[in-house]
């Protein structure tokens, strides 16, 4: 079996194992490229008939091709789409520039996706993180616990061996799955090849500049490039020496950002 | 060879031996640090009052970095020429083995990490015997910081003579014994200048004679664990992964435990219906009859399959509180899962009775199924042979059946 077939077997299982464990679950869908390549993962898993809802957290920033992307996809594929927003925050100016990377990030995504988790009484949330990413993320489990204070106990995760996972305990209160979490940057846009998925055309240069990685519009820089095609992202990957997230504020602001962000409940 | 194909390999031993430093320069001397990492790092470094501290491009938490040691097992990937590797850093301390065996069992490959200061540690034995137990395929030994012995012949000699021994006891095949100073960067990507009298494979050397990924033999009987029975479209579908061998439309099967037959009469994978599928494919399944489908239930080629009696179990136990005999613990195997009752414990290597296997432990262990379960014994390195405990709603440990009654 070739190496994207059993990382996507694997993948399929660990959704599979997911859904078993945990029925009432929602899939976070951010409209980038791992996300999407989840979200087919998950049409395959169950013959493309979904049996969970796809949730979108809506920071408001984000950019205008991936509310578009958003509406067409769900239209073509079939799937609801929860839209999740912290209108509170919104409405009282959240923003960057105001309140910090930091506060925006926590109050427009970790709070909104939170509220979203109680709302619909979510146990289990697929998220298509990944370990090369970053390496805060480098240290996540398939299967992460977060408490009733929506942590992560980073400190003290437990043991995962040969695709066995600890049960939901007394102290959590949901899960973090993470059915891609060993595929890499590559991997991704093979597979996206391999498939013929559809991608947000901001991965793609114009005027000698693409974005390696997407998110809120004022918090993505990004970087030189001339792949104006997926054969010529992959190429471009071959060879560089930036980072994927090197284009991302909310990583860098200040040491340890991530690993706030994230012990906070960010994805 | 598809450009694709991984090696893992994992970074054991005890804690302080150097094994994150090695990570961190060995990124560095094959050009996998991106600068903005690169920068990231030295200026953690500066803040921390330290020279380039190389552990840090993996010991990522700010609790490792201030403590400096590895909390939780951290994967890296890393491409040499035109081959891909998948590192994986292990936490040397005590308290940590459970982040150790989770990052272990993701491996193929293995390092064993020894400070020459320090020689062989309580965790260099212990992780040592835990790649045993795991049927890591090729392990070496690194005998690292030389540069504080003055690269002395003599010193790595004598470690050699001992570690040769302590392999063959702990039941490893030795293969290579490489000296290095992983902070300096001696043998690690490049020959050491200042170990001339040392011929032997590099630690890159090392990386590259270790195997893919193995290829799975070819196993005879089908495996075939249901995962999920799922109603699409008013039609029962039975979900799961050929954990091995294969099925076909129209093959006659018997369900584990019943022993009912059933006929495939469709193989699924998303829109398409396929005439056949092979050992790791997630599929689904279209079968003769609906009902009396369960998760744990085994499909099977294989005529007269019986529920395991006793399973005899090389068996690493993690748990605070230490395995009794009489205990009853939760047992998985793939899908399947059943309570167990401890019947016998006993050391590894003389195999002498013993009352308990306590935290952090290796030995053999006899149990007996409360519930029906199909245990393949390990020789053919079979999927079922894997077990996973559960103890207090807690993952508990893991073996591997060497032998099923």
């Amino acid at each position: 079996m070739d190496h994207l077939s059993e990382l996507e077997n694997r993948s399929i299982y660990t959704i599979r194992e997911a859904f078993h464990q945990y029925p009432k679950m929602g899939l976070l869908w951010s409209i980038g490229k791992d996300s999407t390549v989840l979200l087919h993962l998950c049409m395959k898993a169950f013959l493309g008939k979904l049996p969970f809802p796809v949730l979108h957290i809506d920071t408001s920033y984000k950019f205008k091709q991936m509310y578009e992307q958003r509406e067409a996809l769900a239209k073509e594929w079939g799937f609801k789409v929860i839209v999740a927003k912290n209108q509170q925050a919104l409405d009282d100016g959240m923003s960057p520039e105001k309140a910090g990377r930091l506060a925006c990030c926590t109050a427009l995504k970790t709070n909104a996706l939170q509220n979203a988790i109680q709302e619909n009484g979510f146990q289990a949330i697929l998220l298509g993180i990944r370990r090369d990413e970053h390496g805060i993320r480098a240290k996540e489990r398939v299967f992460s616990p977060r408490n009733f204070n929506f942590q992560w106990d980073y400190t003290n995760q437990p043991m995962e061996i040969w695709e066995q996972y600890k049960k939901m305990g007394e102290a959590d209160h949901h899960y973090r799955v993470h059915p891609i979490l060993s595929w890499t940057e590559m991997d991704i846009w093979q597979y996206t090849q391999r498939e013929k998925l559809p991608v947000v055309d901001l991965y793609f240069a114009k005027e000698g500049r693409r974005f390696r990685s997407i998110g809120c519009e004022r918090c993505c820089q990004p970087v030189e490039s001339t792949a104006t095609t997926l054969p010529e992202v992959l190429e471009e990957l071959r060879t560089t020496t930036t980072s994927e997230r090197a284009g991302r504020a909310q990583d860098k602001e200040s040491a340890y950002m991530m690993q706030k962000l994230r012990s906070l409940g960010y994805m | 060879m598809s450009e694709r194909d991984l090696t893992s390999i994992v970074i054991v031993g005890h804690v302080d031996h150097g094994k994150s430093t090695f990570i961190g320069r060995l990124l560095y001397d094959t050009n996998n640090l991106a600068p903005d990492r690169l920068a990231e790092i030295k200026k953690a470094s500066e803040e921390h009052g330290r020279r380039l501290e190389f552990a840090f491009v993996t010991d990522q938490f700010e609790e490792e970095r201030e403590k400096n040691i590895t909390i939780d097992t951290t994967q890296t990937f890393l491409k040499i020429g035109e081959r891909h590797f998948l590192i994986i850093d292990a936490p040397g301390h005590k308290e940590y083995l459970k982040n150790m065996i989770t990052g272990a069992t993701q491996a193929k490959n293995g390092i064993i990490m020894l400070d020459v200061n320090e020689g062989v540690r309580e965790q260099t034995e212990k992780h040592a015997r835990i790649l045993k137990l795991l049927g890591i395929q090729r392990v070496a030994v690194f005998i690292n910081k030389m540069d504080l012995k003055d690269y002395s012949e003599a010193v790595f000699n004598q470690y050699a003579v001992e570690l040769e021994k302590l392999m063959q006891e702990w039941g490893i095949p030795s293969t290579n014994i490489i000296p290095i100073s992983a902070y300096n960067g001696d043998n690690v990507a490049g020959r050491s200048a200042k170990m001339p009298w040392y011929q032997g494979p590099t630690a890159l050397d090392y990386l590259n004679a270790c195997g893919q990924e193995a290829v799975s033999q070819a196993r005879e009987f089908l495996r075939f664990p249901i995962q999920i029975v799922f109603d699409l479209d008013g039609r029962r579908l039975i979900m799961g992964r050929i954990e091995q061998g294969a099925v076909s439309v129209g093959q006659k099967l018997t369900l584990f435990p019943t022993g009912r037959v059933v006929e495939v009469s469709e193989v699924l994978k998303y829109h398409e219906s396929v005439r056949s599928a092979g050992e790791g494919e997630s599929i689904a399944l279209a079968l003769s009859g609906a009902d009396g489908f369960e998760r744990g239930q085994v499909l099977t080629d294989q005529l007269g399959v019986k529920p395991a009696a006793r399973v005899a179990v090389h068996a690493f136990w993690a748990s605070p509180d230490p395995l009794m005999v009489g205990d009853e613990i939760i047992v998985e195997c793939r899908t399947q899962s059943a309570p167990f009752i401890v019947e016998r414990v006993s050391d590894e290597i003389e195999q002498r009775g013993i009352s308990q296997l306590g935290t952090g432990e290796v030995g053999q262990v006899m149990l007996k199924p409360k519930a029906a379960m199909l245990v393949d014994p390990e020789s053919a390195g079979a999927a079922l042979s894997r077990l996973v405990f559960h103890k207090n709603g807690q993952v508990a440990g893991c073996g591997v059946a060497s032998h099923v009654e």
